[in-house]
């Protein structure tokens, strides 16, 4: 008898964990507050064990050549710290961060995997190196994604291509405005982590078409003229107004390695106005 | 089930969480879902109930784990009825590993599509290679894992009883 009274509380613990679970999951959609603390906390807890079980590598480009001075002896540890320098030496030196200050950071996580790609990633640099939400991440080959949430030691990015990703642009050289992510027109076929692209209006859409994100307002959650990537496909229009077709991201989020959060200040002083006409 | 059962499967689940967010961070690919193999052991050994507590709990961690899912919980309710279903598919005595390992594999099929049309509702484009990568090695990797668990499962509790 007893046990049949704690097999039937343990079924009913067990069904309530579900029905938390399910009403945490309907929280979530509808964009409910309890979702983000559970998420910061687990991240100011669990974000160090990443930090620690990251690949290797340091954080700066001196602490890097040091780690590579240490571990010449043991070549395979020497290539992975050398392709980190790389790559932070890339993107120090490509035109994405020319002039902007430029919080260097190292993967260290990727979400569940699953047949969307990746799109979600944890980067070891959080609140405590300066890093706040919706600022622009971005690798030597362009734009990565978007902070979306920070702990006090890593942060959440949204990578382009996944749902949650929409980003002004300009496409190609007379800078039509576009945007890319979210949902593509009917009909469009997508390879796995090519995001949508749509005009907002008529204009002309070639295949190899350059786009670059159009920027926000004091540079957040996106800086203007970096790099997202290449049209590579252009749909038919089939009676809309505006062509739409895809985008190859110019960043392989499968291969990341080193990125850069950029900082900016947000605009303090006004503009001044200017005279039409004047010379 | 013991406590010490229960820490050495919540530490499992943990192992796999973990290993699982920071593996795929060294580009490593496919690699096998450590977590359902280590639901899909509890609830082989011990039935649906527990194999659906074990799913829920390695769900919710990689609902957690940073950079977690875009939707909380999802994980945990998929595993749940991953964990669910393999503890229903549980035979009495002893099962050949080919039964467990074909189990394994059609769970883990059935995960990858719940999480195809989660992205496909969102827009997002997926890639049918990659999923079928991860249940192949997810299979395989249950071939050496599953019986490993069970053996440390089984030397816990003997200790426990000792």
């Amino acid at each position: 008898m007893r046990g049949d009274a704690s097999d039937r509380r343990r079924a009913r613990l067990v069904l309530l964990a579900v029905l938390v679970t399910v009403a945490l999951v309907l929280v979530d959609v509808v964009g409910g507050p309890g979702p983000g603390v559970l998420r910061r906390g687990a991240a100011t807890v669990l974000g160090p064990l990443e930090r620690v079980l990251a690949p290797a590598g340091q954080q700066d480009r001196e602490a890097l050549q040091r780690s590579n001075d240490r571990l010449a002896s043991q070549l395979r540890e020497a290539r992975l710290a050398g392709a980190d320098a790389t790559a932070l030496s890339a993107l120090l030196s490509s035109p994405t961060t020319a002039g902007a200050r430029v919080v260097p950071a190292r993967v260290v996580g990727v979400g569940a995997p699953g047949p969307q790609g990746i799109v979600r990633i944890t980067i070891d640099v959080g609140s405590r190196d300066g890093v706040s939400a919706d600022r622009t991440v971005v690798s030597s080959e362009g734009l990565v994604g978007r902070v979306a949430s920070v702990a006090p030691w890593t942060s959440d990015v949204l990578v382009v291509g996944g749902p949650d990703v929409v980003v002004g642009v300009r496409v190609g050289a007379t800078g039509t405005l576009a945007t890319v992510g979210g949902p593509a027109a009917a009909g469009t076929e997508r390879e796995a982590g090519e995001p949508a692209l749509s005009l907002v209006e008529t204009g002309a859409l070639r295949v190899g078409d350059e786009v670059r994100t159009l920027g926000s307002v004091d540079g957040r959650p996106f800086l203007p003229g970096v790099l997202v990537g290449s049209v590579s496909a252009v749909e038919p229009q089939h009676g809309r107004l505006a062509p739409s077709g895809t985008v190859r991201p110019a960043v392989d989020a499968g291969s990341l390695s080193v990125v850069g959060v950029l900082l900016t200040a947000p605009r303090s002083t006004p503009r001044a106005a200017a005279t039409g006409g004047a010379r | 089930m013991t406590p010490s059962g229960v820490a050495l499967r919540a530490a499992l689940l943990l192992v796999g969480a973990v290993l699982a967010v920071t593996l795929s961070a060294r580009h490593l690919a496919p690699l096998p879902d450590l977590v359902l193999v280590v639901v899909a052991s509890a609830a082989l050994r011990s039935g649906p109930r527990v194999g659906l507590v074990a799913g829920l709990v390695g769900g919710w961690l990689l609902d957690l784990l940073p950079p977690g899912s875009a939707v909380l919980g999802t994980q945990a309710l998929l595993y749940a009825g991953c964990g669910l279903l393999v503890g229903l598919a549980r035979r009495p005595g002893q099962v050949s590993l080919v039964w467990v390992v074909l189990v394994i594999a059609g769970v883990g099929s059935g995960l990858e599509v719940a999480r195809a049309l989660l992205a496909l509702a969102d827009g997002v484009p997926v890639d049918v290679v990659s999923s079928l990568g991860r249940v192949l090695a997810t299979a395989t990797a249950s071939v050496v894992l599953v019986p490993l668990v069970g053996l440390v499962e089984r030397h816990a509790e003997q200790r426990r009883f000792a």
